[in-house]
């Protein structure tokens, strides 16, 4: 991933989006949040920074978040079956959902062993950076 | 003349008549110039034919199917300065087990066969069906057989053979809807070499009889 | 390094395919779905057309002798490393002893061949410009022949970032006709000489892809196509892509391994573009053909592109 700038972060975020159709994003980081916009009629992302927002407290430390911004996958589009349902047993690496930007996925990972205890986005829901998307026990 | 598209991989020219060694020297000079033009990969001789494969299609095909028409129309015959290669053949047998349909197909004797076979220098007029296959011209066509009904899992690299009013020599053990007179053996084809096919468009092939086994 | 551990025959190392050769009587050969080969190798950073190998029978395993970044895409055949299961369309490392086993293609992926490469591409020498193997006449690829148990086969590099994967393009470009996949094809030379009726039904019908269907050609069954009077050839070159009849009524599409000529009348030509989806029907499965013209055809040949080239970018950034 690009270096942890906001600034690059932004740029980073841009670039991605730069030829999808996602219009509007919106990132919430330890640090705050911000959104991006991009404009109806070219295809430039003009990044605006929104009033910061006080990060919200993750009950337990359990809730693991999306390591980008994107569209939540319960399952690969290729399958049936949700990765992580609500009791599977999982193992730290293990995938629990899948983030989709564009063509590319990327595996929002269990960071330890553990049970899942709910899946907190919805399947097909455009998460930002740092949203919480499933928690587990 | 016909040119037709294969998909957008290749454009296909067929020159009219029968194929004929002048005909053929027309599609030679057609393959030399073609092959310098920019959206060429590759310009492959056939019988009486010649296909052009694209680097990448062209926008519009029209153009191409003009130019087309130009240089043949303008296009001298190549005639080619090839080598001779005498390829010894070992005529019946195991090694040659349809020349008693050819004989059945042709009322010929098998040394009637034998002799018109080996009679003539046959010209290489392209390459294809698999790695250092020649397609010859020049067969007599009284030896006219047709393919079989049935086509043959797998015939030997060597293998001589008449398909309809053509002859030729395998380059390598694969099936076949010919039918398998002789067989020689002779490397047609090495992927180190360069190039690596033995014969080229223009070189020639002359069958000699080593011996025919009734 | 890796070992092939178990395979059903037929697995083969193919890339882009071969060029230039088809004068000496040397096809393409190369993928059969190029699209999930060229996934495959943009997932590891390789050069797009760089050598995997295509496995199209299961189950099919190996074992790594060291450390090893790889890619699975193609068929979804619920690839387990040492048990734990694999995401399809994604890469992954492998680690000394490990072993990888790929099972049966899922259905839902209505795919038949899995695409197995290694980062830096498969380290194979180069015959006449490509890796791919020549089945006939036993040349490029591994030995020129295809893979069996025991054999090794080495990656062009150790390392590369993994833990990604790719939509696969069926769903990005779907293509289907009543349900069924469907691929473009672009009349050739001999169209016309079929009878009006054979010409509508060959559009309006599905095909079934017979047993005797690999990768030198697949043998469709369905409504005969009927000439309108007895047509003769003379041999003249053809691509993979190219619906011969023969003189039964049945086609034959040309596959990648297709000699680069033949005789018999063409009906048509799958466009290039769409081959590689022609190249994951399952035998047994059922097809249709959707008519197409050549500014159609360069278009999809566009529409592929631009999916591999997003892909790179996004892959690229993801790597920076």
């Amino acid at each position: 991933m690009a270096s942890d700038s906001p600034a690059e972060q932004v740029r980073y975020l841009a670039s991605l989006l730069a030829g999808t159709s996602i219009g509007l994003l919106e990132l919430t980081t330890a640090e705050g949040s911000f959104r991006l916009l991009r404009d109806g009629l070219s295809s430039a992302i003009s990044p605006m920074v929104a009033p910061m927002v006080a990060p919200k407290g993750t009950p337990g430390g359990d809730d693991v978040c999306a390591p980008t911004v994107g569209v939540f996958r319960h399952a690969h589009p290729l399958q049936q079956a949700p990765l992580a349902p609500p009791g599977q047993q999982v193992q730290a690496g293990d995938p629990l959902g899948l983030m989709q930007i564009g063509s590319l996925l990327l595996a929002v990972q269990a960071p330890r062993d553990g049970v899942v205890d709910s899946v907190l986005a919805a399947d097909g829901a455009m998460v930002g950076f740092g949203t919480p998307v499933v928690r587990l026990r | 003349m016909r040119i037709s598209p294969l998909g957008t991989t290749a454009l296909l020219f067929e020159a009219p008549g029968p194929a004929a060694l002048a005909s053929q020297e027309r599609i030679w000079a057609l393959a030399t110039e073609a092959e310098t033009w920019p959206e060429i990969r590759e310009a492959v001789p056939g019988m009486n034919s010649l296909m052009l494969s694209f680097v990448h299609p062209p926008r519009q095909l029209a153009p191409m199917e003009a130019r087309l028409r130009d240089a043949w129309g303008n296009g001298q015959p190549l005639q080619q300065q090839g080598r001779v290669i005498d390829l010894p053949v070992v005529y019946g047998g195991e090694s040659g087990p349809h020349l008693a349909d050819v004989v059945a197909h042709t009322r010929l004797s098998v040394d009637e066969v034998v002799e018109l076979h080996a009679a003539p220098v046959y010209p290489v007029y392209a390459l294809g069906s698999h790695p250092g296959y020649c397609y010859l011209g020049g067969m007599d066509p009284r030896l006219t057989t047709p393919r079989r009904r049935v086509p043959v899992m797998r015939i030997p690299g060597g293998a001589v053979s008449i398909g309809g009013s053509q002859t030729g020599v395998s380059a390598s053990d694969g099936p076949s809807g010919w039918n398998t007179i002789g067989s020689t053996s002779m490397c047609f084809f090495d992927p180190a070499r360069s190039p690596p096919a033995l014969l080229q468009p223009g070189d020639a092939i002359r069958f000699h009889v080593e011996r025919v086994i009734r | 390094m890796i070992e092939i551990t178990t395979t059903g025959g037929l697995a083969t190392v193919q890339d882009g395919g071969r060029r230039g050769s088809l004068r000496y009587g040397v096809g393409t050969a190369g993928a059969m779905d190029t699209m999930a080969l060229a996934a495959a190798n943009l997932l590891l950073g390789n050069e797009e057309n760089a050598a995997a190998i295509e496995i199209p029978i299961f189950p099919f395993a190996v074992r790594f002798t060291e450390a090893c970044c790889f890619a699975l895409t193609g068929a979804d055949c619920a690839a387990k490393l040492d048990g734990r299961p694999l995401l399809p369309w994604w890469t992954h490392r492998g680690l000394a002893g490990q072993e990888l086993v790929l099972g049966l293609p899922q259905r839902a992926s209505r795919s038949s061949r899995a695409y197995l490469a290694l980062a830096g591409g498969l380290d194979v020498p180069e015959v006449l410009g490509s890796r791919s193997t020549q089945l006939r006449g036993a040349f490029g690829g591994h030995e020129g022949r295809a893979l069996r148990a025991g054999d090794m086969l080495r990656a062009g590099s150790p390392d590369c970032p993994v833990g990604f994967g790719l939509t696969p393009p069926a769903l990005d470009l779907p293509l289907l006709v009543d349900d069924l996949p469907a691929v473009r094809v672009l009349p050739a030379a001999e169209y016309g000489c079929f009878t009006e009726a054979s010409r509508d039904a060959f559009w309006a019908n599905p095909w079934k892809i017979t047993a005797q269907s690999d990768r030198y050609g697949y043998r469709l069954a369905g409504e005969k196509l009927v000439f309108t009077e007895p047509v003769e050839m003379l041999s003249h070159g053809i691509v993979p892509g190219v619906l011969q009849v023969p003189p039964g009524g049945q086609p034959i599409v040309q596959m990648s391994d297709a000699q680069p000529s033949g005789g018999y009348p063409k009906f048509g030509t799958v466009i290039e573009a769409d081959l590689w989806r022609l190249g994951q029907a399952p035998i047994g499965s059922f097809i249709r053909f959707l008519k197409t013209d050549w500014d159609q055809a360069v278009a999809a040949l566009d529409a592929n592109r631009a999916w591999l080239d997003e892909a790179k970018r996004l892959l690229d950034l993801r790597r920076m």
